[in-house]
C-alpha cells in the first residue's frame, strides 16, 4: 500500500506541476489572455506582413464601433472586446504610502539619504493613459491581478493600476497592497473655446487592485464608463479647433477566435476590413508541442511508478496466497466456489490500491501546493505574476481510480492461483 | 464483513471528495456590490485666483480642487474652467455654454483679477456676470460667487504696476492703490446685487483673506497654500447638505 500511495504522490504531483507550468507559460505568451486572442490595432495592416506573428502595424487608422461589429460577423469570431483609452493627468494621493521610497531630496537634488532622516515629499503629478475595457470575462483579456481586487462592474469610481503608477508613489511590487483602497485623482482636458482654452474634467476614483495588463498601454486600468466620459470630454474640444483630440475612444480591439487553428483566417479577415492585427499563434503551436512532450514524460514517470508499485501488489497478494493456502482451502472445504476465493483477493488487492491512490493523492496535492508555493514566491520576488495554484479535479479523480484498477489488475494473477488452489491438497498442506 | 467493505468505500468516496475541494485554489475576491448615485457636479469658473493651470502643484492644491476634494471626492465630477487672466465676459462668452450643458449641481464663480487689472467698467462686469449666473443657474444649480478681496499689496499687482503686460493688461486700465480700493468697492456691491437676484451665495473671501497674511503670494501664483485652504473652507461653509457627499 505504501508502494501505490507514493507512486499515486509522484503521479498526482508531477501531473499538477507540468499542466499549472503549461499554463504560466502559455500566459506569459499570451499576457493572461486566451490562447487563440487576436489583438487589433488603430492602424491599418501593413503591405507584405501577413502571417507574421506581431507585424508592424500601418499608418494610424481610428478604430470605429462599425468596424468592431463588422469583426464580430466575421466567421469563428467567439468575441470582440473593444479597449478604450485616454490620456489624463493622474494625481495620487498627496504623501507617500509607508514604505514608499520618495522623500525629501536634499537641496543638492541627491536621491534619499540612506538613513531615512528625510522628510517625505507630496508624490507629484504625472500624465498617463486610462485604459477602459469589459473586465467581466477576465479569462479573454491579457490582464493578471497582482494585488486586491478588479473594480465592480461597470463601476466609474474603482480602478485598478499597474506597476508604473506604484514607480510613480516609489514603491516595488512587494509594497502592492499598500496602495489598495486610496484614492486617485484623474483629469482629463479639452479644449472648450477658441484659442485653446482648456477645461479640466476631474473624477476621484477608489484603487481596488494592482495589475499587470497588456489590453493597452496606460497605467490606470477600469471598465469602459468612466474612460468613455473622460474620451467624451477630451474628443469635444475637435469642435473648438483641437486638431489633436481623438476620433475614436477605442486604440486596440481583442478578438477572440474559436480554436487557434482558426486564428490566421479570423487574421485575414481583419485584414480585409482593413485593420492591424497580432497574435502569437506560431509560438504557441510551437511552445505547445514541447510542453505536451514534456507532459507526456512526466505523465510517464508517474505511471512506471504505478506499475512497479502494481507489481509490488501482486507479488505481495502472490505471496498471502501461498501463506494462506489452508485458509482458501478451508473455504473451499465448507462451500466456497472459485470465483469468491477470487473475489476476495481481488477486492482486497482493489482496497490497497483504493486506499494507497487516496493517501497518495493527498501526499501529492501536499507536494504541489508546496512546490507553487516556492514557485509563486519565486516569480513575484522576480516581479512577475504567481502561477494560480489551481488542480484541476479530474488528476486526484484520476489517480485514485488508476491506482485501484492498476492494483486490481495487478491481483488478477495471485486471486486466480487462489482461486484455483484445490480443496483437499491445500488442507493438507 | 460487507457492511465493512461498503464503509470503507464511502470513507474513501469522502476523502476523495474532500481533497479535490481542497485542491482548488482559492481565487481573487469577488466583486464589490455597485451602487451607483448620479455624481454630483462642480463647475468652476474663475480667473488666476482660482487657476490649476498656472502651476504644476496647482492640480493638488488650487482651492477648487481641495473643496472638490473635502466635499465631494468620489461622488463628484469637477469641471474647472478658471485660467489666468480670465474676465467674467471671458468667461461668459467661452465657458458659460459648455458649463451649462453639464447640468451643474454646484457652480463656484471668482473672478475679478483680470477685470480690475483690465479696468472692465461696472456696468459690463454686472452685465456679464448677470448673465453668467443666470445661465448657469437654471439647472437649480447651487452659485456661489466669491467677492473681491483686497489686493493691492500682491506682489503681483505690483509688478503689474509698474509692467502691466506681466499680468497682460494695458497701461492704460491697471488702476492706482487708491483706484483699486474703490473699484473693489463696486465690484462688491456688484456681486452682492446680482447674488441677491439669482438667489445665489456670496462667499466672503474678502473678511476671510483679510485674517490671513493677505494675499501674500509671492510669484504669480496669488495664493499661498494658508490662503487656499482658508478660502476653501469658506466656499465649503456655504455649500447646503444635501451636495455634501464627505
Amino acid at each position: 500500500m505504501v508502494s501505490v500511495a507514493l507512486a499515486a504522490s509522484l503521479l498526482t504531483a508531477l501531473v499538477a506541476v507540468a499542466t499549472t507550468a503549461r499554463t504560466r507559460v502559455l500566459d506569459q505568451i499570451t499576457h493572461g489572455g486566451p490562447l487563440s486572442s487576436i489583438s487589433v490595432s488603430a492602424a491599418a495592416p501593413s503591405p507584405g506582413q501577413g502571417g507574421l506573428d506581431n507585424p508592424t502595424p500601418g499608418h494610424a487608422k481610428a478604430l470605429t464601433g462599425a468596424a468592431l461589429a463588422q469583426m464580430g460577423r466575421i466567421a469563428h469570431v467567439t468575441a470582440v472586446i473593444p479597449v478604450l483609452q485616454d490620456r489624463v493627468i493622474v494625481v495620487p494621493p498627496a504623501a507617500p504610502p509607508s514604505g514608499s521610497r520618495l522623500c525629501l531630496a536634499p537641496p543638492d537634488n541627491e536621491s534619499c539619504h540612506p538613513s531615512g532622516t528625510a522628510s517625505p515629499v507630496a508624490v507629484p503629478a504625472f500624465d498617463d493613459s486610462i485604459v477602459g475595457i469589459n473586465l467581466s470575462d477576465r479569462s479573454s483579456i491579457p490582464v493578471s491581478l497582482l494585488a486586491g481586487t478588479y473594480p465592480s462592474p461597470r463601476s466609474t469610481t474603482e480602478l485598478d493600476v499597474t506597476l508604473s503608477y506604484l514607480s510613480h508613489l516609489g514603491l516595488g511590487q512587494q509594497q502592492a497592497s499598500e496602495i489598495v483602497g486610496t484614492d486617485v485623482e484623474i483629469g482629463a482636458f479639452s479644449v472648450v473655446a477658441r484659442g485653446f482654452r482648456i477645461g479640466l474634467r476631474w473624477t476621484t476614483a477608489e484603487i481596488v487592485g494592482v495589475v499587470t495588463q497588456q489590453a493597452g498601454s496606460g497605467g490606470l486600468l477600469t471598465y469602459p464608463g468612466l474612460v468613455r466620459a473622460d474620451f467624451a470630454w477630451t474628443a469635444a474640444g475637435r469642435a473648438f479647433g483641437d486638431s489633436d483630440a481623438p476620433k475614436s475612444p477605442y486604440v486596440a480591439a481583442l478578438v477572440q477566435a474559436d480554436q487557434l487553428s482558426h486564428v490566421q483566417g479570423v487574421r485575414n479577415a481583419i485584414a480585409a476590413i482593413g485593420y492591424s492585427s497580432s497574435a502569437p499563434q506560431d509560438v504557441i503551436v510551437s511552445v505547445e508541442k514541447y510542453l505536451h512532450v514534456i507532459e507526456i514524460i512526466l505523465t510517464a514517470i508517474g505511471a512506471v511508478a504505478l506499475v512497479i508499485a502494481a507489481l509490488g501488489i501482486a507479488n505481495a497478494l502472490l505471496a498471502s496466497v501461498r501463506e494462506r493456502r489452508r485458509e482458501i482451502g478451508v473455504m473451499k472445504a465448507i462451500g466456497a466456489r472459485d470465483f469468491d476465493v477470487m473475489r476476495t483477493f481481488l477486492i482486497e488487492a482493489g482496497f490497497l490500491g483504493l486506499v494507497g491512490g487516496l493517501l497518495g493523492v493527498a501526499l501529492g496535492i501536499g507536494v504541489f501546493l508546496g512546490i507553487g508555493s516556492i514557485a509563486n514566491g519565486y516569480l513575484i520576488a522576480q516581479g512577475l505574476p504567481g502561477v494560480p495554484i489551481t488542480l484541476a479535479w479530474q488528476i486526484p479523480v484520476g489517480a485514485v481510480l488508476g491506482a485501484t484498477v492498476i492494483s486490481v489488475l495487478a491481483g488478477a494473477v495471485p486471486a486466480g492461483r487462489a482461486a484455483r488452489v484445490a480443496a483437499r491438497q491445500a488442507v493438507e498442506a | 464483513m460487507r457492511r465493512a467493505g461498503l464503509g470503507a468505500v464511502l470513507g474513501a468516496l469522502a476523502l476523495v471528495g474532500a481533497l479535490a475541494g481542497c485542491g482548488t485554489a482559492a481565487s481573487v475576491s469577488g466583486a464589490k456590490p455597485n451602487v451607483t448615485k448620479p455624481p454630483v457636479v462642480d463647475v468652476v469658473f474663475g480667473g488666476i485666483e482660482s487657476s490649476e493651470v498656472s502651476s504644476r502643484s496647482a492640480v493638488r492644491s488650487a482651492w477648487p480642487k481641495l473643496l472638490y476634494r473635502s466635499v465631494l471626492g468620489t461622488a463628484g465630477q469637477l469641471y474647472d474652467f478658471a485660467q489666468p487672466g480670465q474676465t467674467v465676459a471671458g468667461a461668459l462668452a467661452e465657458d458659460r455654454a459648455v458649463g451649462a450643458r453639464l447640468h451643474p449641481d454646484l457652480v463656484t464663480i471668482w473672478i475679478s483679477t483680470a477685470d480690475l487689472l483690465n479696468g472692465t467698467p461696472l456696468a459690463a462686469y454686472r452685465l456679464a456676470l448677470d448673465a453668467l449666473v443666470a445661465s448657469v443657474g437654471k439647472s437649480g444649480a447651487t452659485v456661489l460667487i466669491a467677492n473681491v478681496p483686497s489686493f493691492e499689496r500682491l506682489p503681483f499687482y505690483q509688478a503689474c504696476l509698474l509692467d502691466p503686460s506681466l499680468c497682460g493688461a494695458s497701461r492704460r486700465t491697471v488702476p492706482s492703490p487708491a483706484a483699486l480700493q474703490r473699484a473693489i468697492a463696486g465690484y462688491n456691491a456688484v456681486i452682492a446685487s446680482v447674488a441677491s437676484a439669482h438667489k445665489a451665495r456670496v462667499v466672503d473671501v474678502a473678511a476671510v483673506l483679510a485674517h490671513t497674511s493677505g494675499l501674500s503670494g509671492a510669484s504669480i501664483s496669488v495664493l499661498s497654500a494658508a490662503e487656499e485652504s482658508a478660502v476653501e473652507r469658506a466656499f465649503a461653509a456655504d455649500i447646503p447638505k444635501r451636495l455634501r457627499r464627505r
